[in-house]
Formats: C-alpha cells, structure tokens, sequence
C-alpha cells in the first residue's frame, strides 16, 4: 500500500513538470538557455572514441536565430587503431549560431554552425610498443597548439518546462592538430550528446 | 511677360517637389560574425584550415567594410606546418541586389588589405623561420539572408602576400625525408586562395539610419 502510495506520488511530482505546459513554441526572443553535458565522441580518422565534459550558454536573438558558446574538455580517450601519434589533452570553445525550425508544439529542432579553437598536444610511443598498442609505455610528449575547428549539427530540445528542456545533439567537427609531433592528429569527430538544460528568460514574451 | 517668365522658371520645381526620398534601411548596421577558413594553392601545395571572427559596418546601401582576423594552420606533407595570423579589412560593393531581406542572395564583389604573419616549422625539430608581410585580397561572394538580421556568407578571395616568400621544401632520399625551410632574401608576390564560410549577425543600426522618418 505504501508502495503505491510513493508512486502515486512520484507520479504526480513528473506530472507537476507537465503542468506548466503552453500551447505554441516555447522558445521566444530573449531566451537564455545553459547545459552541461557529458559527449560521447568517435575520432574516426585517429580510431579513438572519446569522452569529453561540455558546458553551453546560448541566447535567444529572436525565434529563429541564437548565438551559442560552448566549452569542451576532453575527459578520456579510448585509443583502438596504431598511429604515429596520439591525442594527449584537448581543450575547445566554439561560438556560433544556431537556426531554429518553427514548430506548433514545445519542440525546438535545429541546425547548428560553430566555428572554434582548441588548445591540444600530442605524443607519440616508441615503435615495438605501438605495434602492439601499449599506450602506457614511455611516451614522448610534444608541446600543444592551437588548432582551428569547424563544427556543423543538427538537434533539438524540448521545453516541456518552464525552468528545464531536454535535448539531443548530433554533430561533426573539423580539425587538425599540427604540433610538433611526429605525424598531425586529426580531430575529425562525430559527436553525440543528449540531457537536461535550464531555461532563464531575461525578458518578458511580447 | 515678366510674369510669364517667372512662372516658367518656377515650373521646374513642381517636378522637384514630387520626388519621394527614398530611405536607406540598409547602412549604419553592424555586423558581427564568425568564421572558418579554407586555404588553398599556397606555394607549399597544402590545404590549411582556419578559425576567424569578423565585424561589418555598412557604410551605405552598396558599400559595406569587413574587418577581420583568422588564424589558419596548414600540415605540409606531415613533416612541416605552416601558421598564419591575418588582420585586415575589405570592402564590399553590392552591385545586384543590396536589400538584406530574408530568403534572398546578396551578391557581392571585394577588395582589401591586411597584415599577416607567417610561420613555417619543422614538425619534431625547433626549425623555424617566420615573417612579417602585408597583403591585398580580391574576390567575390554572396550572402543568404537567413532571416533579416542574420546572413550566412560564402567568400572567395584570392590573397597576394607582399613579403619575403616562406616554404617548406621537402624531398625524399631513400626511405629519409628531409625538409628544408626557405626564407627568400628579396621581397615578392606569394598568394593563396582563401574560402570563408560565415555566420553574421546584425546587432545594432550605428547611426540611426533606417529609422529615419519614420516618426
């Protein structure tokens, strides 16, 4: 009995977020919009697939166009294929805009264009290890460098609630590392995320 | 007929008081934007890739001016890489259609100016050689106004770099790879192929133009 009771009431707490539900797009001028998410990421060219911690801030220039900002940081790196050279440490921000498709209901799908700039370094192994992919032998660290990025996605969210959206992403990035390494690293990445966002409107809707 | 006279030299402005002036809604705006940079036939033969940012100040309904910064690198057959910084400006002429009203192309033509500097390194050495120019740019391209105040911008241009020329010579001996970083003594013409893709937006009217009249 009590069982049901807590779900009953777990239930209605998940209903509680529906109820601020409006009819139209929920999205408006002046929408300012944050997540932090953890992406999933395959560096198809270097064969890694990686994991990095992102965090976005967008705002809301009217319903169709917002300008975006995101920061990443390259969490952890699962190396599968021998390369003359490997990714260390990548860090990069991205700003862009994002055109919004006008929809009738609360979802808010997208295309995304973000230019941006990483800062990351390499290493290389020696021979007889990297033939049999021993990654932690002695490795040979090079310096990092800048390297420019392009990046192009399509996603959405879905604002379900005043104060929080869900969303999903899918996107492709462009890149090389050219350090001091032996060979350049590409950064070419299809990346995937998806969570929870917050919503914050600076301004009241007209 | 002195009456007469005046009256004929009156004539001519009542065709003057039907003109309707025409409002430019178009220049005062300023523009800001983000881009990315493809770089081709360099004398190296490598493609570079580059990251940049830009702002516009539309001068008038025809001219607007680009002024810009990028950051270009480009791999040199793996054994050498090529840096590039620009900072310059352009001009843009719009001989067609000048209205940034959303759906429609704008195309245009442009000519500019920059500083650059360039850095060609051996990649696992400290071999270097780097330099200081200035450049001109002409091209052509066109914006897709996605709504009506944000454009997406495609531009060709090709960059002559007045300078002492840069590159990396590379050759192979046997299974070896020697690389070799050039700088010439005597001042010349060295060019590339630039490709900018970018995303503008417009965020304020700089001197007030297109709401003129309007009360």
């Amino acid at each position: 009995m009590k069982k049901t009771a807590n779900l009953y009431l777990m239930l209605l707490l998940v209903n509680s977020l529906f109820a601020q539900n409006r009819s139209g797009q929920y999205i408006c001028k002046h929408l300012v919009r944050a997540d932090a998410s953890i992406i999933a990421g395959s560096l198809h060219k270097t064969g890694a697939n990686t994991v990095h911690l992102n965090g976005n801030l967008e705002y809301y220039l009217d319903s169709r166009i917002s300008i975006r900002g995101d920061v990443n940081w390259l969490a952890g790196l699962k190396q599968s294929v021998i390369a003359p050279s490997y990714l260390k440490d990548y860090y990069s921000v991205m700003l862009g805009g994002l055109y919004h498709f006008q929809t009738s209901n609360h979802l808010d799908p997208y295309l995304v264009f973000q230019p941006g700039i990483a800062y990351a370094s390499a290493y290389a192994i020696g021979n007889e290890n990297r033939q049999n992919l021993i990654l932690s032998a002695e490795r040979v660290a090079y310096s990092g460098s800048i390297a420019p990025l392009g990046s192009v996605g399509v996603g959405f969210n879905y604002y379900f609630q005043q104060f929080a959206h869900l969303f999903a992403e899918g996107r492709y990035v462009y890149g090389n590392l050219n350090s001091n390494a032996p060979a350049i690293v590409s950064l070419q990445e299809l990346r995937i995320t998806f969570g929870l966002g917050f919503n914050l409107f600076v301004a009241k809707k007209n | 007929m002195k009456k007469l006279i005046q009256l004929l030299l009156l004539l001519p402005l009542l065709g003057m008081a039907q003109t309707k002036i025409k409002l430019d809604k178009e220049s005062g705006y300023f523009q800001l934007g983000v881009r990315n940079t493809a770089s081709a036939f360099s004398d190296d033969g490598a493609m570079g890739f580059g990251y940049g940012g830009q702002f516009r100040i539309r001068l008038s309904k025809r001219i607007n001016t680009d002024w810009y910064a990028d950051y270009l690198t480009t791999n040199i057959q793996n054994v050498a890489r090529r840096t590039d910084g620009h900072i310059g400006w352009s001009v843009l002429a719009y001989p067609f259609n000048c209205e940034m009203i959303r759906g429609r192309i704008t195309p245009y033509v442009l000519a500019g100016h920059c500083f650059d500097y360039t850095k060609v390194s051996q990649n696992g050495a400290t071999n270097f050689k780097d330099r200081l120019s200035s450049a001109v740019q002409a091209g052509c391209g066109m914006h897709y106004n996605i709504t009506n105040q944000t454009d997406i911008s495609l531009t060709g241009q090709y960059m002559m770099h007045i300078g002492q020329d840069i590159h990396a010579h590379v050759t192979q001996v046997d299974q070896l790879t020697f690389v070799e970083i050039e700088k010439q003594n005597v001042s010349g013409v060295e060019g590339h192929l630039l490709i900018n893709l970018s995303l503008n937006v417009k965020l304020f009217d700089m001197w007030g133009q297109a709401n003129r009249g309007r009360n």
